[in-house]
């Protein structure tokens, strides 16, 4: 099982607090060398603030108005402060070494900056909340093509979960992909499940491996993935970087209804 | 046995049908009414119906009041077996039902239909805000709209440097996509409503399907019980309404750690909580409740400490006595009911109400303010049995208005039989079942009989046998722990005779000390000789169980007077309200005997000397005529003899009570001095047969060492006490020369003239006086 990891979890603003814990619990015991939350705060949102006609429409109702930076500086403040109580008391558990940052800048430029610090880039998902699983989603588009070694979207474990899904297509990256299902499947104690696209060969199974349980799939498409997905238990999701790159769309719409964590690998 | 009354009202009772005729069992203390009538009635339930079931479910609808059923016997052990297994099985097929695939693709676009509306709405708008020249982006609390120009925010300087309908443009583009978005987020709350309202229905549907099969199988099973059947159907609907929270395990909301409930209590509200179970064709329950305390009657509803809280629901409400006799019959001491807070009310007030009905005593006095539960009434149809003493059952009726109608009918339990001769082997048969139930050595023929002997002693007659089976084998355990000691193999009546003596001298000690008192003339009793104006009466002390006789002196002091005769004893309030009247009838005899022609011309005194507690009753009528007439005529009368014995008006000797102590306690007295032969006791004739006196006094009096002289009439007393002959008044109306009466005439006739001479005197006087202007008489 692989070990020492330097993992990133990245936390945008209205992010909740169960967020941190169900990002943190994506992770497999010993994964984490080194533990980062980054609260980022968009530079962009504080631009747009000193804009008069600018509007900003809150969740909780009533009628659109200007941006109140010092109100929106005052959220982030309390935000971050509890966003870092909830981290901090989890992180330390989980890693050697953790540390919680708050910036402010562009989210795109600053995970793009991270993907070269950073093995694993953790994102929660909630799709509960339109606004963030909605910035998850632009954020996915750009680290797709510049993200770290892997991505992982956090998501609440459907009951009864019981399997490590992996899209497996004999290539190289899905080979890569295999790997981290493994490792994810022996961390937790989770039997695997290899999804051959078309025209996909299952890998050869080595010692202890003859549990593999194998599904072909009829196409990428995301519906029918995901039923596949909920019918089998499946707690993950790990999908090789290569497809998520090649079909971005597919893959997009993967990640809104998959019932499990998704995560980009190789 | 002798018992003919108390059986007859104890099947009476036992069988008539109408409100109200509940039973008082009354009689000796001891365990013998219990026996007999815990006999009778097991014998009588058996062959009466069995009662049905009793058990209380969940009502949904408001679970504060539990719904009773009432069930044939047998059928609600079988349902709440049946509802455990039913619940046994929920609590797979329920869950299986939510995990299963078809569920879960459903729940999964339900729930994907609203995300992917939210989807489409924010690509949406996102699309068209970039059409637009404006970039949405998350804030802390939602979304917010700027202009924006190559994927940067406009600046304030470049958005005013813009045209002013450009600008203008702009504004308004901001405007309506924001209210469109906000209109979004308004909607938002009813798309989630929605989702829920499909969610719930969804869940309904699969709850339905899962747990239709096994209610129905059920329902089929109790098809002739519509009861069960509306429960069942009640449970169907629950189960139904309760579909999420058995989806999630029976967690709805999330609990703190060690606060999580027991996911097994979602099903606990459909068990069964069997009260009350009969076998079918075990006939009526016979029930003794040996501690009727309030909730030991009518039930109790249990609670549990939780998180600081005091929690209860159905299942934890517990039957009474009530329920467990419920179509039989009960059993209860009533002492032992009067005496607990509540319970006489409560027992009452089911029987008068017919239903039973769980209430908290500490609720309905508000001692606690945690809710409490309701549960429905159980009908009631018990026969009430109570056991108690004669003085309660008459205070009961006398006191409480109610007793005379729920408790009509009256066991009375003889406390003596007939020593007639078709008894005394059934009795003897009796004293065998102590024997083998007690588990004693073999009683002699000789231990038997001394025993029946005691029997008839402790009946206070001679011609009666005592029913006090407690005492009976109190004495029978005695004497066989005496045989034991001397390591016999059988009792014998030597055996019977030691426990007899030992008792009494384990209680004697009071005894012993009067008559050391009157032995060292502290008390002053003259057994021989003669006296004026004083007797020897009899009197009873009852300490206990223990009762003893002893001799009281009486003396009387007479005077001209008017007739008055004080009882000295009344005006020290020391003398009861029936020696009172004793003494009043003694007074009237008097008067009508001596004085027909001429006045009552004394005044007298009688007292108990000596004698500092209180006197009751006119067993000492005779003894205290004597030394009253003894005083009038100045006849001396015998010491040697002690009297005792009630008169009435017309000199006729009344039985009285306690005769053998009386006598044993005279004679002691006189035995302890030494016996002179002249020594005895007059006692009233209808008392003979009650004589049962102890072994020594008979001996001494077969001997002619002590006698006992039977009165019939007062006159028979008069001459013994004299030694005169009494004297009847003749055909010229005077009493012979030489006898008792003419005595007494004489003497009143003295002291009627000394009065009337008194009064000329007087009268001269007083005429003198006023003559002189003197102070009148």
């Amino acid at each position: 099982m692989k070990t020492g990891y330097r993992i990133l979890l990245s936390l945008n603003a209205g992010a909740p607090a169960s967020l941190v814990e169900q990002a943190l619990e994506a992770l497999w015991p010993g994964m984490a060398e080194e533990l980062v939350g980054l609260f980022i705060e968009d530079s962009e949102i504080f631009e747009m603030a000193r804009l008069p006609v600018a509007r900003e429409i809150r969740r909780d109702g009533g009628r659109p108005r200007p941006p109140d930076a010092a109100s929106m500086e005052r959220e982030f403040r309390q935000q971050a402060a509890r966003l870092r109580e909830i981290f901090e008391r989890r992180a330390r558990h989980l890693a050697r070494r953790c540390a919680f940052r708050v910036a402010r800048s562009s989210p795109a430029m600053l995970l793009r900056e991270a993907s070269e610090e950073f093995d694993v880039l953790l994102l929660a998902d909630s799709p509960e909340r339109p606004e963030y699983h909605w910035a998850i989603r632009r954020q996915l588009a750009l680290l797709i093509q510049a993200g770290p070694r892997m991505i992982v979207i956090a998501r609440p474990a459907q009951p009864f979960a019981r399997r490590i899904a992996v899209l497996c297509d004999g290539s190289e990256a899905g080979q890569a992909a295999l790997r981290t299902a493994q490792e994810l499947a022996a961390g937790r104690d989770l039997e695997l499940l290899l999804l051959l696209p078309p025209g996909g060969e299952a890998p050869p199974s080595g010692p202890g491996e003859e549990n593999w349980r194998v599904r072909r799939l009829p196409g990428l498409e995301a519906t029918s993935i995901s039923g596949l997905l909920r019918a089998e238990g499946a707690a993950f999701l790990v999908l090789p970087r290569r497809i998520a790159a090649a079909q971005p769309a597919v893959i997009a719409e993967l990640v809104d209804r998959a019932p499990c964590s998704v995560i980009l690998s190789g | 046995m002798g018992q003919d009354r108390a059986l007859s009202a104890l099947e009476f009772g036992a069988r008539i049908q109408a409100a109200g005729f509940n039973l008082y069992v009354l009689g000796n203390t001891g365990r013998q009414r219990h026996l007999i009538t815990g006999e009778f009635l097991r014998k009588e339930a058996q062959g009466r119906p069995t009662p049905g079931d009793w058990v209380y479910v969940n009502n949904f609808d408001d679970p504060r009041k539990p719904r009773g059923l009432s069930l044939p016997a047998g059928i609600g052990a079988r349902l709440r077996r049946d509802a455990a297994r039913l619940i046994e099985e929920l609590r797979s097929a329920v869950p299986a039902a939510f995990e299963s695939e078809t569920y879960r693709n459903r729940l999964a676009e339900i729930e994907q239909e609203l995300n992917e509306r939210n989807k489409r709405f924010m690509e949406g708008i996102e699309n068209e805000a970039r059409e637009r020249g404006l970039g949405l982006m998350p804030t802390p609390h939602g979304f917010a709209l700027a202009p924006v120009r190559d994927g940067k925010i406009l600046s304030q300087e470049d958005f005013e440097a813009l045209p002013e309908a450009e600008r203008q443009r702009i504004e308004n583009d901001i405007e309506e996509l924001s209210n469109r978005l906000r209109q979004h987020f308004e909607n938002l709350p009813a798309w989630h409503k929605e989702q829920r309202d499909r969610i719930r229905e969804l869940d309904e549907s699969v709850a339905r399907q899962a747990i239709g099969t096994l209610i129905d199988a059920m329902r089929e099973r109790y098809r002739e019980h519509p009861a069960i059947l509306d429960y069942l159907e009640a449970v169907r609907e629950d189960l139904v309404s309760h579909a999420q929270e058995l989806r999630a395990g029976g967690q709805p909301t999330p609990m703190p750690p060690g606060m999580q409930p027991d996911p097994a209590q979602i099903f606990a509200r459909y068990q069964v909580n069997l009260m009350i179970s009969h076998k079918d064709g075990s006939g009526a329950p016979v029930v003794y409740e040996s501690n009727p305390t309030y909730q030991n009657l009518i039930g109790r509803v249990e609670h549990l400490s939780q998180f600081g809280s005091l929690v209860t629901d159905f299942t934890m409400i517990r039957p009474g006595a009530l329920h467990l006799a419920n179509g039989g019959y009960l059993i209860l001491d009533a002492d032992k009911v009067l005496l607990q807070p509540f319970a006489w009310d409560a027992l009452k007030r089911a029987a008068r109400n017919g239903e039973i009905r769980i209430e908290s005593v500490a609720e309905f006095l508000s001692l606690i303010a945690a809710e409490g539960l309701e549960p429905d009434p159980a009908p009631l149809d018990v026969k009430i049995v109570l056991i108690g003493d004669r003085l309660l059952y008459y205070l009961l009726c006398e006191a409480d208005p109610e007793f005379p109608q729920l408790f009509k009918v009256a066991v009375d339990f003889e406390d003596r039989i007939p020593r007639a001769d078709e008894n005394l082997p059934l009795y003897a048969e009796m004293l065998a079942s102590i024997v083998h139930r007690e588990q004693l050595a073999h009683f002699s023929s000789g231990a038997i009989a001394r025993v029946i002997e005691e029997s008839s002693r402790i009946s206070g007659d001679s011609a009666k046998l005592s029913t006090d089976l407690q005492r009976i084998t109190d004495l029978m355990s005695e004497a066989d722990f005496l045989a034991r000691q001397r390591q016999a193999a059988r009792v014998e009546a030597e055996d019977v005779e030691a426990a007899v003596r030992q008792r009494n001298y384990r209680l004697d000690r009071l005894r012993e000390t009067t008559h050391e008192a009157i032995q060292r003339n502290i008390v002053h009793v003259q057994t021989e000789g003669l006296a004026v104006g004083q007797v020897n009466g009899l009197s009873v002390l009852q300490i206990g169980e223990f009762a003893f006789g002893q001799p009281s002196r009486i003396t009387a002091t007479v005077r001209v007077g008017d007739g008055k005769l004080i009882d000295i004893e009344r005006e020290a309030q020391l003398g009861g309200a029936i020696h009172s009247k004793g003494v009043m009838i003694l007074g009237s005899f008097l008067g009508a005997r001596y004085s027909r022609d001429l006045p009552l011309s004394f005044a007298a005194s009688l007292v108990f000397e000596q004698s500092y507690g209180g006197v009751d009753g006119d067993s000492a009528s005779v003894a205290e005529l004597i030394a009253l007439l003894s005083a009038i005529a100045e006849l001396p009368v015998r010491q040697s003899l002690a009297i005792t014995g009630s008169i009435d008006q017309h000199g006729k000797v009344q039985a009285i009570g306690g005769v053998n102590y009386k006598i044993e306690g005279f004679f002691d007295v006189c035995d302890a001095r030494g016996l002179s032969g002249e020594q005895g006791v007059l006692i009233p004739a209808d008392n003979v047969d009650h004589l049962m006196l102890r072994a020594d006094v008979v001996e001494a009096i077969s001997a002619g060492r002590f006698h006992v002289y039977p009165l019939t009439e007062f006159d028979e007393a008069l001459a013994l006490m004299t030694g005169l002959p009494a004297g009847r008044r003749g055909a010229d109306g005077e009493f012979p020369v030489g006898s008792a009466n003419r005595a007494i005439e004489s003497a009143l006739q003295r002291l009627a003239m000394r009065r009337q001479r008194f009064g000329k005197t007087e009268k001269r006087r007083a005429r003198k006086n006023g003559d002189a202007g003197g102070p009148p008489a």
